[in-house]
């Protein structure tokens, strides 16, 4: 109960990894975002920290198969490198973190909003999607963008998730790009988009996750080996189990609030979030 | 043939005074922008969401509507702080002045159309080429801040559905797990919802199952946060004389300022108010949107009555229709009940043009006679809706005509 508990709280939180990389695509670079973020009672109570209503600043660097994807308001990274079958996560500020085998991570926690189903634990948890180019288009920091939306029905019914995505084609991109977006297969970066995810965990409650994504610069650029790799001196302990994630971000949060660094500590404005446009 | 030309100028004579009178009272009103906070996390969110942007906007205010009707903040537990903080940082402010302007996007340019139109000056009564410096009818100007930009007013509407479910569900849930019962992942139990623009055409559990539990007992908890444009002579006088220009000679300088220009413009918190919507009767209501729009409309209506019980400057003023008897276009919308009293205004100008109001009495609304004009009330056949108008007895003063204005008195 209580891993399926931890499992759906991954899934609800975007846990984002890598993918198989397998095509000539060609995008390498910097690409940041900002995260709208609002969770109910019941996820910010059992997310250890990795859940907070604010702003989040995410940044991806992406090379060749491989891509970091640094959370830097909670000064987290996950790395994958599929190549060695590696994905890790780490803290920049702890200076530590926890290597999983590549592929079982993205099972695990990387397939959520994906059309196919997935096997973790030897149990194969179906998802549904309907995700689809509308046939609409919208222009976003001037580049044009396809939109999708559709419903994500995963994990044998147990989460609903609504989607809209804004999708660019300007650049090539690999498929590992897909995980960033959970599974999600879309032709070219994700410039904008929201994720509505309800779901109910029994004895809980309604878990409820509102978050919206908007790229805020993408740059074409040589992303250096450094920037792919572990600092030497991270202690990092290979394990597959969960609870340890979760054990990092608790020491994470708590670090963080200690220091004031929190980032509803420093928010120095209130988060808000409109759709439409203003006519003056 | 004379008594004819008497009855044509009697009646002459009556149409202006009456077009006067409308224009007197048009020129009266307040500007309204409402906003409604959402909460995509709640039950019912999607639904209360596009009944707000369907609604009838209140008729005794100006729509000052700026093109955002929703927004969402992440952390929600102190919205007097996060009204603050939008404002300040989408500069609300400077938006609602530049609406009242007209001000061209493009160009920056602004004009006086949107003055005129709401403070019914003709065009030779505003004679005004700010750009020029050719100022004539300034105290037109005085007013018309006075009067129109000083009564803009922002109502941000907290609303979200009542949800007395969940406690139950969660004992339920309880129960299931020790009799072992429980389905581990049950579905999200919010109201699914498709792509389709009205979220109550595309949830099937709007449709089918499920449907008559919920609706009979939907209720809305709304808190109206009210805030006003500060808009003193200082201000004004900084706006025209430092940041106003119009086409053909739009000065860039002048454009720049106002772009740049943060703090000038702000909103004051005036307060708050916060009902549940009482029982609403399901006469008349045909779709669960039919409900739906029932509850939030009488709810915010409801709201903007106690707004207006509890803040003075916010009070809507309605004219006076007919004399035998007294009679006004308001009614239980605007919370009227048999213990409400309403002063008469007479509209006076000064030398300078300038209007004021001098109260010559006291009326209150008959008993029996009060107008039902709420959302839907005459769907529901009661007879209080035929009545079109409600009548009052006079309490003091005398002399009253039409086109009085009338407005409570706490």
């Amino acid at each position: 109960m209580k891993t399926k508990i931890l499992f759906y709280l991954f899934i609800f939180l975007g846990v984002t990894l890598s993918a198989m990389a397998q095509d000539d695509a060609s995008f390498e670079g910097e690409i940041t975002y900002r995260n709208f973020e609002n969770h109910n009672k019941v996820v910010l109570k059992f997310s250890k920290g990795m859940a907070y209503n604010g702003a989040r600043n995410v940044k991806v660097l992406i090379k060749g198969y491989n891509m970091h994807i640094i959370d830097e308001s909670l000064h987290m990274h996950t790395l994958l490198l599929p190549g060695e079958d590696k994905a890790i996560i780490f803290n920049d500020l702890l200076k530590k973190g926890q290597q999983f085998p590549f592929t079982e991570y993205v099972n695990n926690y990387l397939s959520s909003f994906s059309p196919e189903d997935h096997v973790v634990s030897g149990v194969t948890l179906s998802n549904t999607s309907t995700i689809k180019d509308t046939g609409e288009t919208k222009e976003y920091k001037g580049q044009l963008c396809k939109i999708y939306k559709g419903q994500v029905i995963a994990n044998n019914g147990g989460t609903t998730s609504d989607i809209e995505l804004w999708v660019s084609s300007k650049y090539d991109i690999y498929k590992c790009y897909w995980y960033f977006v959970n599974g999600i297969q879309v032709p070219g970066i994700v410039l904008k988009w929201t994720y509505d995810t309800k779901g109910k965990v029994p004895l809980f409650g309604q878990m409820s996750s509102f978050v919206a994504s908007e790229l805020k610069t993408i740059e074409e650029r040589v992303v250096t080996e450094e920037e792919m790799q572990v600092p030497s001196d991270y202690d990092i302990t290979v394990s597959k189990s969960p609870f340890k994630v979760l054990k990092l971000y608790g020491s994470t949060t708590k670090y963080l609030k200690k220091n004031g660094m929190y980032p509803t500590q420093i928010e120095s404005d209130v988060t808000y979030k409109i759709d439409e446009e203003w006519d003056f | 043939m004379r008594v004819f030309y008497i009855i044509l100028i009697s009646f002459t004579s009556l149409v202006y005074l009456q077009a006067q009178n409308d224009s007197v009272f048009r020129y009266d009103r307040g500007s309204l922008y409402m906003m409604m906070i959402k909460h995509p996390n709640l039950a019912f969110n999607k639904e209360i969401e596009y009944v707000f942007g369907n609604i009838e906007k209140p008729d005794r205010f100006n729509d000052h509507y700026l093109g955002v009707k929703s927004v969402q903040f992440a952390e929600d537990q102190d919205q007097v702080k996060n009204i603050y903080s939008f404002i300040k940082q989408v500069q609300l402010g400077k938006r609602m002045v530049a609406k009242w302007f007209n001000r061209d996007k493009q160009t920056g340019g602004f004009d006086m159309e949107l003055v005129k139109e709401r403070g019914n000056y003709n065009a030779t009564m505003i004679d005004v080429n700010i750009a020029k410096e050719r100022i004539r009818g300034l105290s037109l100007l005085e007013d018309a801040g006075e009067r129109l930009l000083s009564h803009t007013y922002l109502v941000v509407n907290d609303i979200y559905y009542v949800d007395k479910s969940n406690r139950w569900q969660v004992s339920k849930d309880w129960l299931n797990f020790a009799t072992s019962l429980a389905e581990p992942w049950l579905p999200g139990g919010d109201t699914g919802t498709g792509t389709s623009e009205n979220p109550l055409e595309s949830s099937y559990n709007w449709l089918y199952g499920g449907l008559m539990d919920n609706i009979k007992g939907f209720r809305v908890k709304v808190t109206s946060y009210l805030f006003r444009l500060k808009w003193n002579d200082e201000i004004a006088q900084q706006f025209y004389s430092q940041l106003y220009t119009e086409a053909p000679d739009i000065d860039v300088d002048k454009v720049m300022k106002f772009n740049e220009s943060k703090d000038l413009f702000t909103l004051e918190y005036v307060g708050k108010v916060e009902n549940v919507s009482s029982k609403t009767s399901l006469f008349g209501v045909k779709t669960n949107e039919d409900l739906i729009k029932k509850v939030c409309a009488r709810a915010l209506d409801k709201n903007l009555a106690d707004l207006q019980h509890s803040f003075a400057d916010f009070r809507i003023k309605a004219p006076l229709v007919s004399l035998s008897p007294l009679k006004a276009y308001i009614g239980m919308k605007e919370d009227m009940n048999e213990e409400s009293r309403y002063e008469v205004l007479e509209i006076q100008f000064d030398e300078q043009g300038k209007m004021r109001y001098k109260k010559v009495g006291v009326i209150k609304p008959v008993k029996g006679k009060i107008w039902d004009n709420r959302y839907m009330a005459a769907e529901e056949e009661v007879a209080e809706a035929r009545f079109n108008g409600t009548e009052f007895q006079k309490v003091s003063g005398g002399d009253f005509y039409e086109g009085m204005l009338i407005r409570e008195i706490k």
